[in-house]
């Protein structure tokens, strides 16, 4: 993934980096802030909600408190020596079954019994009229005397629900009798302690079945499975169990588990979190915009810069960058240095063609006063016989007159020659493009230069080449040259006497090359660098020193190229032109 | 023009000139017999305490006459006989012939209007009890005829057609008063144009009973005629106490689904006894009761069964076991029970029934009955005589607490229970109330007798067999 990543990143444009760049940097910033804030909301909130639970627990304390006084007032009264207790357990049955419901105050005695010692309910007040049952609470009523209120579960139409009890034990004649009162903390103590704390209390739950135990102050689990009494507005069990923030109250026998409203909490963050979101797009989106924006002022002088380096570097000296209006110096300086360098190179290369021309002319002019002296010494011999002949008044005047006279117009017409072949070099005519097959050139100037039957000639020519648009005898003039050149050397020299041309399309698909390779002496070092300077030649007096030069050329004209080089074959020279050939013979392109 | 029931015997056919002068002087001091009664103080208002669910049965009442009237006339004005059908009376129709086993016909008296509608709607509205009698037995009716005339045809024999009769109202014109009074709201005002004498009371007015009586209002307090059961503490010494002809009796009532899941485990003897053991029925009816509750084994009250052997009391070998009030999370099984009727008894029966539930591991949940939703499988229902016939009584009561009990729908589709004869009705019936209880389908528990106190200077109000006060024939005398 890191490499496919870093590939891809190699591959990018600047532009795409630096946005790419600004997008990730926006995106990072965004989000760290959102996250610092969100936890640092949360952590204040969180501090506010257990503040508010403690309040919660504080004012839950205060109720039982006040609950437990109620309830032994209302024991004392009841059972009392004077009571209505007594009245209950040895009056009329009416008294038994409903005396007891009579006594019962809503909301604040809702839970009445007068219970036997055996467990025995002998009246109760409270719903289910429960006469004669046997009450699953008497081990705790018998046993459990300490001052403080207990968490009982008592029956409801609903189920099971938390009540704070209180009892006293006691006496009917001879009978001794357990008076319980207590009051519900149901759903009307929820909404109270909603509207005192202004917030909501989810639950009230007595965490264990009868017997409660002390020791069961663990978080609970789920309240389900516990006895609770839930607020309406969030009656389900997951809310309660993840939308509450937990607190325990020690109740004797028991505890009381109250849960506050978390969702408050929740809401913010949401909503912090939705907000967040909508910052976040929004920077991203100005993001992309002000990378676009930065990217194109900061890209396009340097896309401007490759591009005129790419049109100096193509020939284009006059190849300049624009500075933009709003760039800055940095930029300004490269674009100034770029332009200064550009017309420096400019002017080195103007020198630089100034003195390889002079440079040329000098050899030129170096080489055709070698061949202009060798004719001329000659002549000048010539000339001296003649003049001492006539001086002796030699009787055989006429006939060294006539030998010299011969030697001087041979050495004449060699001048002639040199004149003609200097101006054809300095001179070449306009060209006369025609489409030419390259294989009838070849073998037209093999027919005329290479007809020694010694000769041992290979050709190996693509016949499927395209026709070149060339001037014929231009072209014809380049490959007599290099076929007479290395006929000569081939014939020249021992056997065997090889000669091998060929014509292909060269592998970049768009130029096709003549070969023209021979078996002779090849090419000596000190000569091979000069080998295509006017007048330097390898065949004496033989040649003009302008056939290779005059080549060259004429396949410069063609938009070509002439390389020597030694042929590893045949062990002679390799010569090799290059031509463009049309555009509509381009590469092929082979399909599978 | 309405013409007054008495003048129809005139056209009676198939009477000759003296019958027909000795008629007219027998209805002659018939009538002048009953307004002179009614004549000792008219005028008056009589104010009404009625528990809720017996409003529209006292409405109609007084606003509509049935189609047939049975059992002896009444101390006042009484309508004449129906010709075709001994022992019924009727202010609406003449004659009843009975050409075939499955087809009946009537005849309205003059002036009569809606017959065949009135008798159509009846069998067809599920609320009324020959509806669910119909439904009980399997039987269908179909019902023809006109403003006066209406042919019912049934699909099997149905002997007891003019029975069924007695609780269809005469529906003039769509629903207008065809009794002696209008109804606005709770006020019913004395009409003239009725097909029954007008009343001599002006109007009488209801008082609806709060559901719990320490909150009665002070006109509830002093109403006349007070239909409700627990007055205890409201008894004034000189009250006249009125009964209705039979009592009503608590049932508990098991549908086939409760019987075969048991959740009260009633389906051995041993499980019966520790229910009746448990349930204290005893103490329920003497501390709720209002001493006017017992503890029965039967179904069918005295006034509608002869004297008879009543089934055996069941016994058991186990040994009694105090009652457990074992706690019960919400999750755990749940029973609904409907319950028929908001007093004190009731809810002390649901109580009391939930406490033992609890004890078999089963939470109750009480459903108010008639309700919206499926059925429940236990309810307990008060078993009211809708007429004094046990078989009719049991039908009509089985169409509406069991009428989706396909065993038990089976098991009272017994002709015997619709025939002519009274006595095979009477022994079918008791056949009934014996298999029911065995099947458990039917647990009694409790009789309760339908008293209605009545000032004592109110006269003429008599209580209909379902515990209805009627007002059609009351008056007021001045105060010794």
């Amino acid at each position: 993934m890191t490499e496919w990543f870093f590939q891809r990143w190699l591959h990018m444009t600047l532009r795409l980096r630096l946005v790419l760049g600004m997008f990730v940097a926006v995106t990072a910033v965004v989000l760290v802030l959102t996250v610092v804030h969100v936890v640092e909301v949360q952590r204040r909130l969180e501090r506010d909600l257990d503040a508010q639970a403690t309040r919660l627990v504080t004012l839950i304390q205060q109720d039982l408190r006040a609950t437990e006084r109620a309830l032994d007032a209302e024991l004392a009264a009841f059972s009392g020596p004077r009571g209505a207790a007594r009245a209950l357990v040895n009056g009329r049955t009416e008294l038994r079954v409903r005396g007891a419901q009579g006594r019962l105050v809503p909301g604040r005695i809702d839970v009445l019994k007068v219970v036997a010692a055996d467990g025995t309910i002998l009246s109760s007040g409270h719903w289910p009229t429960s006469f004669g049952a046997l009450d699953p609470m008497v081990d705790t009523y018998r046993n459990q005397t300490d001052a403080r209120a207990h968490l009982v579960e008592e029956a409801t139409p609903q189920g099971q629900a938390p009540a704070l009890e209180r009892w006293v034990q006691g006496a009917s004649g001879a009978k001794p009798i357990i008076v319980v009162a207590g009051r519900f903390l149901g759903v009307d103590a929820l909404a109270s302690l909603r509207e005192r704390i202004g917030a909501h209390v989810l639950a009230l739950c007595a965490h264990s079945a009868p017997p409660l135990s002390p020791s069961s102050t663990s978080s609970p689990s789920s309240f389900r499975d516990a006895s609770c009494i839930t607020d309406p507005v969030a009656n389900d069990t997951a809310t309660l169990t993840e939308g509450v923030h937990h607190r325990s109250i020690e109740v004797g026998g028991g505890v009381l588990w109250v849960g506050v409203d978390r969702s408050g909490i929740d809401e913010v963050l949401s909503g912090i979190l939705l907000r967040a979101v909508l910052v976040g797009v929004l920077a991203l989106l100005l993001a992309v915009i002000a990378s676009v924006w930065a990217a194109q002022r900061l890209v396009q002088p340097i896309e401007s810069l490759a591009a005129a380096a790419a049109r100096l570097a193509a020939g284009d000296r006059g190849a300049r960058v624009d500075t933009p209006a709003l760039s800055g110096p940095e930029v300004r300086g490269l674009i100034e240095g770029f332009n200064g360098m550009a017309a420096d190179l400019d002017r080195d290369q103007q020198r630089l063609l100034q003195a390889e021309r002079v440079s040329a002319w000098q050899e030129i002019a170096q080489g055709l006063a070698h061949e202009l002296k060798n004719p001329l010494t000659p002549i000048l011999s010539a000339m001296e016989v003649i003049q001492k002949a006539h001086r002796l008044k030699r009787i055989d005047f006429d006939d060294i007159l006539q030998e010299q006279a011969g030697a001087v117009i041979e050495e004449v017409m060699r001048l002639k020659e040199l004149s003609d072949a200097f101006a054809r070099f300095a001179r070449l005519p306009e060209q006369k493009l025609e489409p030419l097959r390259p294989a009838e050139l070849v073998e037209h100037a093999l027919a005329l230069y290479a007809r020694h039957e010694a000769l041992h000639v290979e050709r190996i020519i693509d016949a499927e080449l395209p026709t070149l648009h060339a001037d014929k005898t231009q072209l014809m003039t380049v490959l007599s040259n290099l076929i007479k050149n290395a006929v000569e050397a081939v014939m020249e020299h021992h056997e065997p006497k090889r000669l091998r041309v060929s014509v292909a399309r060269a592998d970049d698909g768009v130029t096709m090359h003549i070969v023209v390779e021979d078996s002779g002496t090849g090419i000596a070092p000190e000569v091979a660098e000069r080998l295509f300077t006017p007048y330097v030649t390898t065949k004496g007096s033989r040649g003009t020193g302008l056939g290779l030069a005059l080549s060259l050329r004429i396949v410069q004209e063609h938009g070509g190229t002439l390389e020597a080089f030694s042929s590893a074959e045949l062990g002679g020279a390799r010569f090799v032109v290059r031509l463009p050939m049309p555009a509509s013979a381009g590469p092929t392109t082979t399909e599978a | 023009m309405t013409h007054h029931p008495r003048s129809r015997a005139l056209h009676s056919p198939g009477l000759g000139a003296p019958a027909r002068m000795s008629l007219v002087l027998c209805l002659l001091v018939a009538v002048t017999s009953a307004h002179a009664r009614r004549s000792q103080a008219p005028g008056g208002t009589v104010t009404v305490l009625l528990p809720e669910e017996q409003v529209p049965a006292f409405v109609e009442a007084h606003t509509h006459v049935t189609l047939m009237e049975h059992g002896p006339a009444g101390p006042g004005w009484s309508a004449p006989s129906v010709v075709g059908a001994g022992g019924f009376r009727s202010a609406a129709v003449a004659r009843v012939e009975h050409p075939q086993p499955t087809k009946w016909v009537l005849h309205g008296r003059t002036g009569v209007s809606g017959l065949a509608t009135s008798v159509e709607r009846c069998f067809n509205d599920d609320a009324r009890w020959p509806r669910q009698l119909l439904q009980a037995a399997g039987l269908t009716v179909t019902t023809t005829g006109n403003d006066t005339t209406a042919t019912m045809v049934s699909s099997r024999a149905l002997d007891v057609m003019p029975m069924m009769l007695t609780a269809c109202p005469l529906l003039v014109d769509g629903g207008a008063p065809s009794g002696t009074f209008a109804a606005a709201g709770l006020r019913l005002s004395k009409r003239k144009s009725a097909f029954e004498p007008a009343p001599f009371l002006q109007a009488i007015q209801i008082v609806v009973d709060s559901a719990n009586p320490d909150n009665r209002t002070a006109d509830a307090r002093s109403a006349d005629v007070r239909a409700v059961h627990d007055d205890v503490t409201d008894v004034r010494t000189d009250t006249t106490t009125l009964l209705a002809p039979s009592p009503s009796v608590w049932v508990l009532v098991q549908n086939a689904a409760a019987r075969a899941e048991d959740p009260l485990g009633l389906r051995t003897d041993d499980g019966l006894v520790r229910l009746q053991d448990e349930w204290r029925i005893d103490l329920l009816a003497a501390v709720y009761g209002a001493g006017r509750a017992a503890p029965t084994t039967s179904l069918l009250p005295t006034a509608l069964a002869p004297a008879r052997a009543v089934l055996e009391p069941p016994k058991s070998s186990v040994a009694k076991q105090p009652l457990a009030l074992q706690p019960l999370p919400a999750s755990a099984p749940k029973v609904r029970v409907g319950v028929q009727g908001g007093d004190a008894l009731a809810a002390a029966l649901v109580e009391r029934l939930a406490l033992l539930l609890r004890s078999r591991g089963v939470l109750l949940e009480a459903v108010s009955m008639p309700g919206e939703g499926p059925p429940p499988s236990i309810q307990l229902m008060r078993f009211v005589p809708v007429i004094d016939d046990a078989a009719i009584s049991m039908l009509a009561f089985v169409g509406a607490a069991l009428n989706n009990d396909e065993a038990i729908l089976t098991s009272v589709r017994d002709a015997r229970l619709l025939n002519a004869d009274a006595a095979i009705r009477m022994a079918a019936a008791l056949d009934l109330e014996r298999s029911l209880q065995q099947q458990r389908a039917l647990v009694p528990l409790l009789s309760v007798d339908s008293a209605v106190g009545v000032h004592p200077q109110l006269h003429g109000v008599r209580v209909l067999i379902n515990g209805t006060p009627r007002l059609v024939d009351a008056w007021w005398t001045e105060e010794p």
